[in-house]
């Protein structure tokens, strides 16, 4: 563990080091702009060495470590040779002790959160971390990543989830993902912010305000990609409206179309923000561009890799969408536009889940989970935003077409406004300019950031007494398998899984245990006596499973009546053979 | 002068009154009050017709808290169960 440790400190402190070192050469000359770069090439450079790890079988402490080592004795080298070793620093604007606390509670508020939650949210245990769990045991990418239909999605969050597991071996950290993309949703509204003429009080207002946002707060403690996407939305919207070269708005695009595909649909509306600016901002001149466009195909070809890999495995980039084989139980996700979506989907929202009628969580189902600041101050703030100048009208302009076009390509479900949860940072710098031109509204704004804040310690799905429970567990034990019934005992280190448990508590990533050291063998059999076999094979001497299709349910009754398995509990079995 | 203001003043009416036009015929007569764009056409007209007048902080904060307590009214209960006071 002390090892581990050594490894993740060297790594993540190589790995910002490597992102300033890297951004030298490429500064645009406004602090903020370069702060929000800085992040996102932290971003890319993590996602680029567990990549790399991945594939070449070295993904472990030392195989990222040692490289890491490497590089910060060489750029420390590289500083003390030019004989001005300096250590980086970024430039914090200057604020108000009220705002500085604010932002120092609202961080430490999250480490305790993220040091206490646990993976627990059902598209996270089914089909996102079962693959992180894989990687890390393996000690690469392997093909085996469990059986639910939607474990072929792109993986670009997971990269970075995985850079914060596989040095402990251990998931008490993998919520420090998502802190990394609050990060960057925190900088890039600050940036469009001082765009829009805000003061750096302001400035920092807005994006206090959008990083509350409960939806979004949630979904990156919970594991899921949807507020990394939405977060490089709105950094994508920062560097065009700040000003950096195109090249990073290609990079920012890179990582967004890997992290989530829904982060493309939004780029109608960022090209509409690129080319009404194409005027007003220009690139800084007099620079290599070589420096910009080389980290922007790397982020390319960075997200587009699992395009390329389901290509090559399934013969369709976007494989399980659009292939013919269809998945029974599940509603598939829509392929290509469709008005009705579009329709479904703003009536919805504007009607009824902008009230957001039901308790805060990751999901957001059937709600927006905007918050009531946006609710109550928001709409009236960006009215008067619109109104006043040019630049907001731009912003909102690109805004509204890419929450259009968003919806338009979403399925109407419960859960289709998780896709848009860039839109809050809009309404969020409005209600900041807001502030600073009417006094009084900051009553009513206050009030609202004091209800987010409220709203936003536990969600709904990970109730207070759950919360206490996981608090009071050790750290190195600590997981949600107890509230799925998924607890397996300590001694056994095998176990099969039978079946594609596609609705409710599959959960298969609680089985690896936290540490991961668990062995799970997917068992896909299609009769019983394949079952028999398979099990044999993998040599377990207990079985979870979670039949969901017709067929799967009668192999698993096959093989207890003919005695190969005796039921336990809650989908548990001992093999009897 | 004021006629080219008056015309100026109708056509930026044309939107909220639409907007309240359109809730007006979709809203049922229980939720009319509630409904947040119900709240923003009137404070938009309002601002159409008032702007630069020094009441109109004043509307514009009471619009806000009327939204929020909406708001509020149908989110608090799920609060207080989440953070286990119910």
């Amino acid at each position: 563990m002390i090892s581990g440790l050594f490894w993740l400190v060297a790594a993540n402190v190589a790995a910002a080091w490597g992102a300033l070192a890297l951004i030298e050469r490429s500064r645009t000359g406004k602090p903020d702009v370069d702060t929000l770069l800085c992040l996102l090439l932290r971003i890319g450079l993590i996602s680029a060495a567990v990549l790399v790890a991945g594939l070449t079988r070295t993904l472990t402490p030392q195989g990222i470590g040692v490289p890491s080592l490497i590089l910060l004795v060489c750029l420390i080298g590289l500083e003390v040779r030019r004989r001005r070793f300096r250590m980086p620093r970024f430039q914090l604007p200057r604020t108000t002790v009220l705002l500085c606390g604010a932002t120092a509670l609202l961080l430490l508020r999250f480490l305790v959160q993220a040091w206490v939650f646990t993976p627990h949210v059902g598209d996270a245990v089914n089909y996102y971390l079962p693959k992180v769990a894989e990687w890390v045991q393996r000690g690469g990418f392997d093909r085996e990543m469990g059986t639910h239909p939607y474990v072929t999605y792109p993986a670009g969050f997971e990269l970075v989830e995985t850079w914060w597991v596989v040095f402990l071996h251990h998931d008490v950290l993998i919520e420090m993902a998502g802190a990394e993309f609050l990060a960057i949703a925190f900088s890039a509204t600050y940036v469009l912010g001082k765009r829009l003429g805000l003061s750096p009080n302001g400035a920092i207002v807005a994006a206090l305000l959008y990083v509350l946002t409960p939806g979004f707060y949630f979904s990156a403690l919970s594991c899921l990609n949807d507020a990394p996407a939405a977060a490089l939305v709105v950094a994508t919207a920062a560097v065009v409206a700040g000003g950096a070269p195109l090249a990073w708005a290609v990079f920012a695009a890179g990582l967004g179309i890997g992290i989530k595909p829904t982060y493309a649909y939004a780029i109608p509306g960022l090209a509409v923000l690129g080319w009404m600016l194409r005027q007003e901002v220009r690139a800084t001149p007099g620079r290599s561009a070589w420096w910009d466009r080389g980290p922007a195909a790397a982020a390319l070809l960075l997200g587009g890799s699992w395009y390329f890999r389901n290509w090559i495995w399934y013969g369709n980039p976007i494989y399980p969408l659009g292939s013919s084989q269809s998945v029974p139980g599940i509603s598939a996700p829509q392929v290509g536009p469709r008005i009705s979506s579009l329709w479904d989907n703003v009536s919805d929202l504007i009607n009824w889940r902008i009230y957001d009628a039901h308790a805060y969580g990751p999901l957001v189902d059937h709600s927006a989970g905007w918050g009531v600041a946006l609710f109550a101050c928001g709409a009236i703030a960006l009215l008067d935003s619109i109104r006043d100048a040019r630049a907001w009208r731009i912003l909102s302009v690109s805004f509204f077409v890419s929450l259009g076009s968003i919806l338009l390509f979403s399925i109407h479900d419960p859960w289709c406004l998780k896709y848009v949860f860039f839109f809050p940072a809009l309404p969020c710098l409005a209600m900041a300019r807001e502030a600073q031109v009417c006094r009084p509204v900051v009553i009513v704004i206050l009030a609202g950031a004091a209800y987010l804040f409220l709203g936003t310690f536990v969600s709904f799905d990970l109730s207070l007494g759950e919360f206490r429970r996981l608090a009071g567990q050790s750290w190195v034990e600590r997981s949600a398998a107890a509230r799925f019934h998924l607890e397996v005992p300590k001694e056994i280190l095998e176990l099969g899984y039978f079946g594609t448990r596609l609705q409710g508590h599959g959960d298969t990533y609680l089985l690896y245990g936290p540490n991961m050291s668990r062995r799970i063998h997917f068992l896909r059999a299609k009769d019983g006596d394949e079952l028999r076999h398979l099990i044999r094979l993998a040599g377990v001497r207990r079985v979870y499973a979670s039949p969901t299709l017709p067929s799967e349910l009668r192999v698993l009754k096959e093989c207890v009546r003919f005695g190969v398995l005796r039921p336990l509990q809650d989908g548990f079995f001992s093999v009897e053979e | 002068m004021t006629h080219d203001i008056d015309k100026g003043k109708v056509r930026a009416l044309f939107l909220p009154v639409a907007l309240l036009a359109w809730r007006a015929c979709v809203d049922p007569l229980d939720h009319f009050w509630r409904d947040w764009l119900v709240v923003l056409s009137i404070y938009w007209i309002i601002v159409v017709l008032r702007a630069g007048s020094p009441t109109l902080p004043v509307v514009r904060v009471t619009a806000m808290a009327f939204l929020f307590a909406v708001y509020v009214q149908g989110q608090f209960p799920h609060t207080l169960t989440v953070l286990g006071f119910r």
